[in-house]
């Protein structure tokens, strides 16, 4: 893998791992798996709480009252969190999908009843019969990617504020 | 004349993996002190290796909960950051500068900085 996407690839996990830490509410921990399939150039990473879920967090902190999938489709956009308080927040699953896109791999969101895959740039959701207990977040990445991942527009330090 | 102040990440946080959201307060903690007394502070992000929003958001991103645009903008400074850092850092502060419009989020801010304090 280069070593843009290593960094890009190590950053996406952290952010998955940090959305469960925040949002999730799991009193029974955080679980993660993953393999590398060498001959596919893919590396499979999944991290799953036992939490309230994001249909339930969405309800709570918003009023929204959308379906399960809804929810995980609301908080993938940019922009949208259920954070109140003095951390501004939003910006995670979007950042995610964003990579995922530029990257060709696929991102897998399982909240109690909702599905949402999102291949290369291609989103899909679904109701699923039985409701799974958390959240589950799967990452699959492409990794003879040899972009850059570096916006071509200067930004300088002075342009952030 | 404002004393200036530069600011580690990698000295505050303890690592070069900046990555989670408790991190950033202590880093969004040093740099309020330091803006709080007047001084001008410059965060360097020299040898970090790895960021996430949500530890920006934490550590700069909150900054906008306490202090003006005006007084960030002049008093804030960042460097040594490589360029996707820098966009990344750039997207949260545009995205904090949004979530501080909305009058019900702000009032949850202050309220809960006034319990802090």
């Amino acid at each position: 893998m280069s070593a843009a996407l290593i960094k890009k690839f190590r950053e996406s996990v952290f952010e998955i791992f940090s959305n469960a830490v925040l949002h999730s509410k799991t009193k029974l921990g955080i679980f993660s798996c993953g393999q590398y399939f060498f001959r596919q150039h893919l590396l499979d990473f999944s991290v799953v709480d036992l939490g309230v879920g994001i249909r339930r967090n969405v309800r709570d902190h918003t009023g929204l009252d959308l379906s399960a999938e809804e929810a995980i489709v609301w908080a993938t956009k940019g922009r949208n969190t259920t954070k109140r308080g003095p951390i501004p927040g939003g910006l995670g699953l979007k950042l995610l999908t964003e990579f995922i896109g530029l990257n060709g791999g696929r991102l897998q969101i399982v909240s109690e009843a909702g599905y949402w895959c999102q291949q290369k740039d291609q989103i899909r959701t679904a109701r699923l019969p039985l409701p799974f207990p958390g959240t589950a977040v799967s990452l699959e990445i492409n990794t003879a990617d040899k972009q850059s991942y570096v916006l071509s527009s200067e930004l300088k330090d002075s342009d952030i504020f | 004349m404002s004393k200036n102040v530069t600011l580690s990440i990698l000295e505050v946080v303890g690592s070069p993996l900046c990555v989670a959201s408790d991190d950033g307060q202590k880093v969004h903690d040093r740099i309020a002190a330091a803006l709080k007394e007047g001084q001008s502070v410059t965060v360097s992000f020299l040898n970090v290796t790895s960021l996430t929003s949500a530890f920006l958001n934490a550590a700069i991103g909150q900054l906008y909960s306490s202090f003006s645009e005006e007084d960030i903008r002049s008093k804030l400074k960042v460097t040594d950051l490589q360029p996707d850092d820098r966009a990344l850092l750039k997207r949260v502060v545009d995205t904090a500068k949004e979530y501080f419009k909305d009058p019900e989020r702000f009032k949850d801010a202050e309220r809960a900085t006034s319990r802090d304090s």
